[in-house]
């Protein structure tokens, strides 16, 4: 079986594990990899057969997509299995269209069917309760929801190299560029910040991740109105599988909830006991923010 | 100007708790919300512009079933009340497999008969898939560009400025229409029907259409099993108490959890 792994260089270590769940047996199993960015010093040692590289994203997704599934034809790929990232979920469906193949999103498990011409497929739903089963036709594209891999080891061998370099037209124009590197959250502890925690307490939540060596999130709102996080975490945002999750002054949405379900242990802190969040957490402290929080520092502190 | 707006009536099933084949048939749908920041942003459009403002709509929920396109007439004749002019709906049971291909194909189809327009506008995503793949399906089947995510836009009668993130990039970009353009639910708070515009709605097109075609490729994904996921928190919760006494119950669960040390 080819599998062709699409997605930022981060993202391929844990797409290498998720096609060796398909096909254990590894003489039976082509890997091919396209790196959607220059970060791949984690992928050179992985058992790809060919790993492209793409030196720029081109803001034209749609030209990009047809460029790449010529390229993918050419090689014969069953499988497509691209990460999450917004751009690379753009990319695999203009990929899928192209080649006349299907797509499923969200996919947290990949099984073989008994007659083997079809794929078992788990996908979450944006409803907090329910995923969805599917049987799908080989080949197809699949786009893994992240964190549910781990990352594949490496071995020793040093697979080839190939860099893309398309010449591809395009009507976008883009007129002005910010790019920040993508921040990988490996942290066992992770404290979410909501609308409830007012922006005078956010040194005071610094601190906290310091002493829990914690990272810091944020909710949709505070991202977008604050401009504190410039990601959130949520349905439409990342979603994260922490040990434990601190979610600070944060109501606790459906949308939210989303970006935290596979959370081991859920503590929330909010003055409001209706509070959603209260209803799917572990532990729940019904309290103020700014009350509770300096008291929680300093007897952390004295236990340095 | 003409603009599509492409709207996904989603299952209403937010405050249930478990869900399965039983609950899911009683389940009610209600119009995607980041789909009606969509209309809205059309609307003003509208306003600014002139032109006319279409709703096309492909039945994902019980996509063949009289008595839900009924339910979904009546949802997008709040559409029409508000403003859109007309609406497309379109069934057939090759809609209900989840196979977002066919669903983009079924709506292209809708586009190009009902076309041409200058703005294919839809929402970020719908609150219970949120695949997120159809808008770009549908472009690249128009073979026009597609821009996502935006955050905000101006429209001038032949261009797009527009401010866009995607993951870890922010860029403004400029684009000739025609364009589909994939918007965050944050661009425009969706304004409510007026008694005059529900009244008028009345007098306004919705056309029910069906998507029969059946071949190996529309049967090539298959929903079999809704799987309910049951994870029982602990939920144990403290309140009314002083707020020393919450900070030192709240450091001893840290205790527990290892992530400080025991003394």
């Amino acid at each position: 079986m080819k599998i062709l792994i699409l997605g930022f260089g981060n993202s391929i270590p844990e797409l290498v594990t998720a096609a060796s769940t398909i096909i254990n047996d590894s003489e039976n199993l082509e890997l091919y990899g396209i790196s959607l960015d220059n970060n791949i010093s984690n992928c050179s040692k992985l058992p790809l057969k060919i790993l492209y590289k793409l030196r720029t994203l081109p803001s034209d997704i749609i030209s990009l997509g047809k460029y790449l599934a010529e390229l993918i034809n050419n090689i014969r790929v069953d499988l497509v299995l691209s990460d999450s990232f917004q751009y690379s979920k753009y990319l695999a469906a203009v990929i899928a269209n192209e080649l006349n193949i299907p797509i499923l999103t969200n996919v947290i498990k990949i099984e073989k069917d008994y007659s083997n011409s079809k794929l078992i497929v788990e996908c979450n739903t944006a409803l907090v309760n329910l995923n969805i089963v599917y049987k799908v036709k080989v080949p197809s594209v699949l786009v893994i929801q992240k964190g549910i891999f781990e990352k594949h080891n490496t071995i020793e061998k040093e697979c080839k190299i190939t860099e893309l370099a398309p010449n591809l037209r395009s009507s976008i124009k883009v007129r002005r560029y910010e790019k920040k590197t993508i921040e990988e959250i490996t942290k066992d502890v992770i404290i979410g910040i909501g609308r409830g925690v007012s922006r005078n307490y956010f040194k005071l939540v610094k601190e906290l991740a310091k002493l829990l060596n914690a990272h810091i999130v944020c909710s949709r709102p505070l991202a977008v109105k604050e401009e504190i996080c410039k990601d959130w975490i949520g349905l439409s945002g990342m979603k994260i599988a922490p040990k434990i999750y601190i979610a600070l002054g944060i109501s606790g949405q459906h949308q939210h909830f989303i970006g935290i379900r596979n959370s081991k242990t859920i503590i929330a802190i909010n003055k409001d006991e209706n509070a959603p969040i209260f209803s799917n957490c572990d532990y729940g402290f019904v309290s103020n923010i700014e009350d509770l929080l300096p008291k929680i520092i300093d007897i952390l502190k004295s236990l340095k | 100007m003409r603009i599509a707006v492409l709207m996904k009536p989603i299952l209403n099933t937010l405050n249930i708790n478990a869900i399965d084949q039983e609950i899911l048939s009683k389940a009610n749908l209600k119009l995607n919300e980041a789909d009606k920041s969509a209309l809205e942003l059309a609307l003003k459009l509208k306003e600014r512009l002139g032109g006319e403002v279409t709703v096309i709509t492909a039945l994902s929920w019980f996509c063949n079933e009289d008595k839900r396109i009924r339910e979904v007439i009546k949802l997008l004749r709040e559409a029409l009340a508000i403003g859109a002019d007309r609406v497309i709906i379109i069934k057939g049971t090759n809609l209900c497999t989840g196979n977002h291909v066919v669903t983009a194909e079924a709506l292209t189809k809708a586009i190009r008969r009902s076309g041409p327009y200058d703005l294919i506008l839809c929402g970020e995503g719908s609150s219970d898939i949120f695949s997120q793949v159809i808008p770009v399906i549908v472009a690249s089947k128009l073979n026009i560009p597609f821009i996502g995510l935006v955050k905000n836009i101006k429209i001038s009668s032949s261009k797009i400025v527009a401010n866009i993130k995607l993951d870890n990039v922010e860029m403004s970009i400029e684009v000739e229409l025609p364009v589909v353009a994939s918007i965050m639910k944050d661009i425009a708070t969706p304004r409510l029907p007026t008694l005059i515009g529900l009244k008028r709605a009345y007098e306004k097109p919705i056309d029910v259409i069906e998507f029969s075609e059946e071949d190996t490729f529309t049967k090539s994904v298959e929903m079999i099993n809704l799987k309910v996921i049951t994870r029982v928190r602990k939920q144990i919760i403290r309140a009314h108490m002083s707020s020393d006494k919450l900070a030192s119950e709240f450091v001893n669960i840290l205790k527990e959890l290892h992530v400080v040390k025991m003394q």
